[in-house]
């Protein structure tokens, strides 16, 4: 931390930051935005914004978790804008992403995983991400509380619908 | 960690492992993040330049309302087109109580 708030050792630093947690933000960007092109932009700007502001970083949270929340709305600012060049609306997303599950670049494994990947691609937005972290990120909902900026009751609540939604899909033919 | 909320709830997903469907090539984990340093550096260096150029367009300004205040400060008197030219001798009129400016003979 100390060599972050210091000039002279910043970009340093920051590199160290980069190698720490990359893999994770960027398969965390991944099952966001699925299509792999995109998930490497997004999670290189993710780094860059966060490079930008770490003079607004407070130190307050991990590093990690404050990653997660740049991470977050950086995914989800492409995705609107993915859609919008694609003319596909909003409400269709989830749609769009499953379709790229399916005829994706490097995307594969067995037909139940990828059928819950379509699962979870297809739900509400508030949904989607709660579950990515949850389940997939293992995050507890404090810290979901923190990226998302959600109270952990409407979390908990978001959670149980995403679940029961999952199961149901996953259990259809 | 212990999900006891998806076991209740959602036997079929309780059931799952946690697997991976999404793949990355070899070495690009390795490239992402050389790339993004190297974007990272790029815009450190816009930023030093583009401060570099308000600090010499702000000197620059600095300079020219010095150089126009000064101006203005030591050249009053030629700046003032009234009477106090003509009673500084600067216009040479003649009065009442010089001799004839055009001589008759």
């Amino acid at each position: 931390m100390l060599r972050l708030q210091d000039s002279s050792t910043q970009t340093e630093a920051f590199a160290h930051i980069v190698r720490l947690h990359q893999k994770r933000i960027y398969w965390y960007v991944r099952r966001l935005v699925i299509d792999f092109d995109d998930a490497k932009d997004v999670t290189q700007n993710v780094f860059i914004k966060a490079w930008e502001n770490i003079g607004a970083f407070q130190y307050r949270s991990g590093i990690y978790t404050w990653l997660c929340r740049i991470a977050t709305n950086e995914s989800l600012n492409h995705l609107k804008k993915k859609c919008r060049q694609a003319s596909v609306p909003l409400e269709q997303a989830g749609e769009y992403l499953a379709k790229i599950i399916e005829n994706g670049q490097y995307i594969s494994g067995e037909e139940i995983y990828l059928k819950l990947e379509k699962a979870v691609a297809r739900l509400p937005e508030k949904q989607r991400i709660v579950f990515i972290l949850r389940y997939f990120e293992e995050k507890s909902f404090s810290d979901i509380s923190e990226i998302t900026d959600t109270s952990e009751g409407a979390l908990h609540a978001s959670y149980h619908h995403a679940v029961k939604k999952i199961e149901s899909f996953l259990k259809a033919d | 960690m212990e999900k006891p909320e998806i076991n209740h709830d959602a036997p079929t997903l309780a059931g799952l492992e946690k697997r991976n469907v999404y793949r990355t090539p070899d070495d690009f984990f390795r490239e992402m993040e050389s790339d993004t340093m190297k974007s990272i550096s790029a815009k450190t260096r816009v930023r030093l330049v583009r401060m570099e150029r308000w600090f010499e367009l702000s000197l620059a300004a600095a300079i020219i309302a010095v150089a126009l205040f000064s101006g203005t400060r030591l050249m009053p008197d030629k700046l003032n087109l009234n009477d106090s030219g003509a009673d500084s001798g600067f216009y040479n009129v003649p009065g009442e109580e010089s001799e004839s400016y055009y001589p008759l003979f």
